[in-house]
This record gives structure tokens, C-alpha cells and sequence, in this order.
């Protein structure tokens, strides 16, 4: 525990260029929901935790960037974990850059905390994803995560919704268009 | 309680290490430099400037490198957009990178990357990232990638990222984000510009006289971790100025004020002509971070003021890299004012 762990987020963020320690609280209050957002994204745990570190990597480098008026720090994190992902997945390898940069080390799980890993990412996985999708409206919400997380047909998802697949369309592309514009970044 | 105290540690260390590169973060740069100041940040901020405004008082002569960066960025035309227009850079550089093989093995290796960005006040902002050339950093990470079978190195692939418009430019000269309007207004005496740039002493007083016990501890460890305030002072001087040439649209006069306010820095220093990472020639100085252990060192292109290349090299063990290595190197190849998020081809910079 340290000073910082009862700060606002914001306040983590810009005290990190003054006390490591901030950061260190940053990371511990939103470590399980990330992982548990990437792991239901990756599939994955070696990869999930893999890219839970050049997250919170890049999030320290891009700290001054962080604007609370636009949204909260978690979503600000899980735009960043899936940008990191969608990289890494072009690329072929995980995204390690901002490690790199900042010196470091490629870190490996215990199989205990493997195991951990894997009961946070059963047990908070989709709330997490729910979360990120909460701030869409109801419509906009089903056919994203029908479409982008469950990945089924547009024909499949009409069906069940009773629309045509063009509305579906409409619904995930202006869902997902909604959430790179809050999270600020485009994959 | 954390599931991985590990990576909490490592997360820390290098925030220990790295705390002043969120005024300087890696390559390309633009978008990610907006900061917001904590009151803290303000205190300590105008703590270390007070120091400065002494050291600027009393002043030393302009090297001529600068000197004629100077007088030949106001004969230059205007690159400043308006609003609703981009300011279009683009860069190319070399980056350390790496991958790892299932085993855990890391591999080493130096990739090019091209840059575009188009940065916009009232339309949303891009850069995109093409990686053009990767290399091994040694012999050994070659024939270790072999031995793995020489997996693809997805050379070629292209990474964007938006911003959206916030009706600012994306300028860090010690106080954020600046308005058209109010980059247009900055002073084009550069002692006057360091002046907007930084509080008045009768501010820092102000500041000072209501500091918190943990504000005045903060201004304590940055004495420390950069061994002094007038240290400290320097290195942020150094970075908010060169900052602006690297990214920002500015007009002539200000853009003039601005080599002559970075001549006022201690520490830094001209060491002749050098080449870019494409081979220009230019007039190069050098600025020091001793205590961090990085050496950056900037090209200017004599004629124009142009900045063409910028050069950080690790000088010390501590920072993530090598002592010696590159941690960047980075060509300025083109700029323009666009319509559209099109790629122009002026050579300006050529």
C-alpha cells in the first residue's frame, strides 16, 4: 500500500512523473479487469498476460494522454489492450515495443499464477467485456458483441434479431465506431 | 494484492527510471506529447523555472549554429494550417525491437519505420506507422532466428492511430495544449518567449508560499534524481523547445524565437556538421542528459532551419539499453499543409 491508492486515477497518471509509486497503484487497481477484458479477447493466457504487460507498458507511456473528461481509465486501458492485441496479431508476435523502450524485461507466469490467471479471466471475463460494451446503447451493444465476440454471420444474428442484415451492419459498425471514438484510438 | 507482483515491479522500476520521458517519449512523437499538469507538477514546475530565469538572466552567447537557424527560419515561408486543415510530417527512423521464440528466448533486432501524421485542430488527427526494413542487432539473433526457422517478419505492415479533434494543437511548450490563436500570439523575442513559457518569479513565489509539505517533497526528490534544480530545468527546456520543431506548426517569427531561446540552455552545445539517418548535412548540437544517461543530438538543415534528424544515444547503463546504442534515430523527410489525410510530396525538407 502507498500514499496513492485512495488518488483518482487521473491523479495516478500525472503523479507517475513525480513517485513510481503512483504508477504502481495505478496497475494494481485495474490489473484484473485488463487481464480478464484481454484474456476473454485473446483466448489465451500466455498471450493475455503477455499483452496485460505491453498495455500497462504503453499506458505509462502514454499517461499524459489519458483525458478523465473522455471516459474513464478503464476504458482508456482496454483501448489500449485491444490496440496491443490487434497489433500483435497483424505482426505475428506479441507487441513488446513499449517494454522495450522502457527497459523491460520479458516476464513469464508461475504455473500458479497461471492457474490464477485463468480463474480471473473464467470468472470476470464477460463482465469485463460488458463493461466496455455498456457504454453503447442497447441495440448498438447486442449485434457488437453478437457480431465481434461471438462472431457469428450477419445472417445468423439477423435472424434473431428479426432485422435485415443491413441494419446489423449499421448497428456494429456504428457501435464499434462509437467505441474507438471513446477510446480514443482507431484499430 | 496484485496477481503479478512481478510485472507491478518491473512496471515501477522503470517508471523510476523513465520519469521524465513522458515529456519525451519515444518516436513519432506528436500525438502523444499533450500533458496536464498537477497542481504538484505546476509547484515543482516553476520551482525548477525559477532557477532557470536566474540562469537565463544571465545569459550567454547564442552558438551560431543556432544563431543562424535563427535568421534563416524568418525568411522561411509559413507552414501553418488552419483549422480545419492538417499539418502533415513525415518521419523515418530506426527503433530497437525484439521477439521471442516459444521458448522465451528473446531476439533482437532494429526496424525502419516510416511515419506519416496529419495533425488537424478541428479534424481528427492520424498517424500511421509502416515498418519498411528490419535488421538483427547481431549476428547471433540472425542465426538464432534461423534456427527457429525464420519465422515471418511481417515487414510491410502498417499500424494507425486517430485522434480525435480536441481544436488544439498537440504543442507541448510547458503549458499543454495551445490554440491557433494562441500559438500565432507567442512572442518572437526569445527571451520573452522563455517567459510565456514558464511562470513569473512572482508566480513561482506565489506557488511556493502555498506549496503542501508533499508538493515541496516532490521538488526534493526531482533535486535529487537530477542532481540539481538547474539540471532538471535544463533538461525540460531542452525538451519543450525541441519538441515544437519536431511536430508543430509554427510561424517564422516564433519559430526564430524558438533556436534562440534553445541557445539559451545550459549544457547545450554545437559540434559542427554531421549527417542525418538519410544523409543530409547539417549544423548539429548536442544536449546532454547525464543523469538519465541519454545524449541527444538534433540536425538542422542551415539554409532552412529545418530540423532534418534528431539522434538519442544511450551514454550509461540504466536506461534499457546498451551503453552506446541507439535508442533512436530519426529523419525528418517531409512536411506540408494538406486538405485531406493524402500523402504530398514537396521535398520540402529535401
Amino acid at each position: 500500500m502507498s500514499a496513492w491508492e485512495e488518488r483518482p486515477d487521473a491523479e495516478l497518471l500525472a503523479g507517475a512523473d513525480l513517485d513510481p509509486l503512483a504508477f504502481g497503484a495505478f496497475y494494481r487497481r485495474h490489473e484484473r479487469p485488463v487481464l480478464a477484458f484481454v484474456g476473454r479477447l485473446a483466448g489465451n493466457t500466455t498471450l493475455a498476460a503477455d499483452v496485460l504487460a505491453e498495455t500497462f507498458a504503453a499506458a505509462f507511456e502514454m499517461r499524459a494522454r489519458f483525458d478523465p473528461a473522455r471516459g474513464e481509465a478503464r476504458l482508456w486501458l482496454f483501448g489500449i489492450a485491444r490496440n496491443v492485441l490487434g497489433s500483435s496479431l497483424r505482426r505475428g508476435r506479441v507487441e513488446a515495443s513499449a517494454r522495450e523502450r522502457l527497459g523491460i524485461e520479458r516476464l513469464t507466469l508461475s504455473r500458479s499464477q497461471t492457474s490464477l490467471f485463468d480463474e480471473v479471466i473464467a470468472a470476470d471475463g464477460p463482465s469485463a467485456v460488458e463493461e466496455w460494451l455498456a457504454a453503447l446503447p442497447a441495440d448498438q451493444r447486442e449485434a457488437v458483441r453478437l457480431r465481434v465476440l461471438e462472431e457469428r454471420p450477419y445472417a445468423s444474428i439477423a435472424h434473431d434479431l428479426e432485422c435485415s442484415q443491413a441494419t446489423i451492419r449499421q448497428r456494429v459498425s456504428r457501435g464499434l465506431a462509437a467505441l474507438r471514438a471513446q477510446m480514443g484510438e482507431n484499430a | 494484492m496484485t496477481l503479478w507482483p512481478e510485472l507491478e515491479s518491473s512496471l515501477v522500476r522503470s517508471a523510476a527510471r523513465a520519469i521524465p520521458s513522458n515529456v519525451r517519449p519515444s518516436a513519432p512523437r506528436g500525438l502523444l506529447r499533450r500533458s496536464r499538469a498537477t497542481l504538484g507538477a505546476v509547484l515543482v514546475t516553476a520551482a525548477v523555472t525559477a532557477v532557470v530565469l536566474v540562469v537565463l538572466l544571465i545569459g550567454r552567447a547564442i552558438a551560431d549554429p543556432l544563431a543562424r537557424a535563427a535568421s534563416a527560419a524568418l525568411h522561411q515561408p509559413s507552414l501553418f494550417p488552419k483549422d480545419d486543415q492538417y499539418f502533415f510530417v513525415r518521419t523515418e527512423g530506426t527503433q530497437p525491437t525484439g521477439m521471442s521464440t516459444k521458448s522465451g528466448r528473446s531476439i533482437n533486432a532494429v526496424e525502419t519505420l516510416i511515419t506519416d501524421r496529419w495533425q488537424s485542430a478541428d479534424r481528427t488527427s492520424l498517424q500511421r506507422t509502416r515498418v519498411v526494413a528490419l535488421h538483427f542487432a547481431s549476428p547471433a539473433d540472425a542465426a538464432y532466428w534461423r534456427a527457429h526457422g525464420g519465422p515471418h517478419l511481417q515487414v510491410g505492415a502498417t499500424q494507425s492511430m486517430s485522434i480525435p479533434a480536441v481544436g488544439k494543437y498537440y504543442i507541448d511548450i510547458g503549458r499543454g495544449e495551445l490554440t491557433r490563436a494562441q500559438v500565432l500570439a507567442l512572442p518572437s523575442n526569445p527571451r520573452a518567449l522563455y517567459g510565456r513559457l514558464v511562470p513569473s518569479s512572482s508566480r513561482i513565489t506565489q506557488l511556493l508560499r502555498h506549496a503542501s509539505p508533499q508538493d515541496l517533497a516532490q521538488i526534493a526528490k526531482l533535486k535529487s534524481e537530477y542532481g540539481s534544480l538547474n539540471n532538471y530545468l535544463a533538461w525540460a527546456a531542452f525538451n519543450a523547445i525541441t519538441s515544437s520543431f519536431e511536430q508543430s506548426p509554427m510561424p517564422p517569427a516564433v519559430r526564430s524565437a524558438m533556436y534562440g531561446a534553445l541557445a539559451l540552455i545550459p549544457g547545450v552545445k554545437s559540434i559542427g556538421l554531421d549527417r542525418d539517418l538519410v544523409g543530409r548535412r547539417g549544423d548539429a548540437i548536442v544536449f546532454t542528459d547525464h543523469f538519465r544517461g541519454i545524449r541527444t543530438e538534433l540536425i538542422f538543415d542551415p539554409d532552412t532551419s529545418a530540423l532534418l534528424g534528431e539522434r538519442q544515444t544511450a551514454i550509461a547503463k540504466g536506461v534499457g539499453f546498451r551503453e552506446g546504442s541507439l535508442i533512436e534515430n530519426l529523419a525528418y523527410i517531409d512536411e506540408a499543409v494538406t486538405n485531406n489525410l493524402s500523402v504530398p510530396h514537396t521535398q520540402r525538407l529535401h
